[in-house]
């Protein structure tokens, strides 16, 4: 994964959200993944249509956080997700 | 013959009562309800097939849009989920090979008609109050079945219990499959079920809450241990969040005795006092 991806999410998974909680359940493994507020805000913009230094930006603005350390910290959550087969590039 | 599959009905031919013991395990569970699923079965089996034991452990073999293949322990399922039909090859002439292949049918069906669910569980009822034993191989679900028992409870499942959607709680149902270590002589019977219990064997016994999405996990985790496709990612996500909405999911914390048997009802009779 590299900054100037487009992820996008695996359609095959399935999501809820219940009370403040995020779940993707991955339909192979069956595995259920929780994720944060953040990570679910990343999950959102995981849309085929937006690099990974778009998504960065957007999760810059709206945590007050160092794009640089948001950049870093949202290519590494996208790897593992890549990892997961939970997202496509 | 049709036969009770917890809260499903299937519709099972080929067979009727030729099978090895003549299937009394199975008698008191022919009803006369509306078939929720039609079964054709064959009976296989060359000469000097050895009789298997049970086992729950499918495998799906393959999967052709919503036509999904699985073998179990030797028999084989070939399940079309729109047209609710199965055809079922059994291994040989026994009633354990009919028992194998219809506990992963009743768990595909069971979650594809959002009915409800088969868990990897072990459930008891004492004083009219039904309670779920959830946790993985070695958590000690038959362990705490058994001690339930030596307490006074009833033990109505070792191993594979199926849950019913209500629309305020859900129902336990007792299965007709003779399960792992013969612990229980099915017999037909539906509980209104109190609450799920994911075990931790521990130096201590005490309760703890869950969220719903924490019991949520616990249940799916219990739920896909059988037949694992993508066919039934959503319908497990659906009925397992639906039985977590409708009943507490608790963490128990048990040592091996049957002293825990005592906090658990405590804990019951709590959930469902107004």
């Amino acid at each position: 994964m590299n900054i100037s991806d487009k992820p996008l999410q695996n359609t095959d998974t399935a999501v809820r959200q219940i009370d403040d909680a995020f779940y993707v359940m991955h339909p192979d493994t069956s595995e259920l993944h929780n994720f944060n507020d953040v990570g679910t805000r990343v999950w959102e913009l995981v849309d085929g249509e937006r690099t990974v230094a778009e998504i960065a930006a957007v999760i810059s603005g709206e945590y007050e956080v160092e794009l640089a350390v948001a950049e870093t910290d949202i290519l590494a959550f996208l790897d593992e997700l890549l990892h997961k087969d939970l997202i496509r590039v | 013959m049709k036969l009770l599959l917890g809260s499903l009905v299937a519709q099972v031919n080929g067979i009727e009562f030729s099978l090895d013991d003549g299937m009394t395990s199975l008698a008191g569970f022919v009803t006369d309800g509306h078939a929720d699923f039609v079964v054709d079965a064959v009976v296989g089996g060359a000469p000097g097939t050895e009789k298997p034991s049970w086992e729950f452990s499918p495998g799906v073999v393959s999967r052709d849009g919503r036509q999904v293949t699985f073998h179990a322990n030797g028999n084989r399922a070939v399940v079309d989920l729109d047209a609710r039909h199965v055809d079922v090859s059994l291994r040989g002439p026994w009633t354990v090979c009919l028992d194998n292949i219809l506990a992963p049918v009743a768990q595909v069906m069971s979650l594809e008609l959002r009915r409800g669910a088969i868990l990897h569980s072990s459930s008891v009822v004492g004083e009219g109050l039904a309670a779920v034993f959830l946790g993985r191989s070695g958590a000690g679900k038959t362990t705490a079945g058994v001690l339930a028992r030596m307490a006074g409870a009833e033990l109505i499942s070792e191993e594979l219990t199926y849950l019913a959607l209500e629309p305020h709680g859900a129902r336990l149902y007792s299965l007709p499959f003779r399960q792992k270590n013969r612990l229980t002589t099915p017999v037909p019977g539906a509980y209104p079920l109190s609450a799920f219990y994911a075990l931790q064997q521990d130096e201590c016994d005490a309760v703890e809450h869950m969220s719903r999405g924490e019991g949520m996990r616990r249940l799916l985790v219990s739920a896909v241990v059988g037949v694992r496709d993508r066919a039934l990612t959503v319908p497990a996500l659906e009925v397992c969040e639906a039985l977590a909405d409708r009943v507490p999911v608790r963490r128990l914390r048990f040592r091996k005795t049957p002293a825990f048997w005592q906090m658990v009802k405590e804990d019951m009779r709590a959930t469902v006092m107004p």
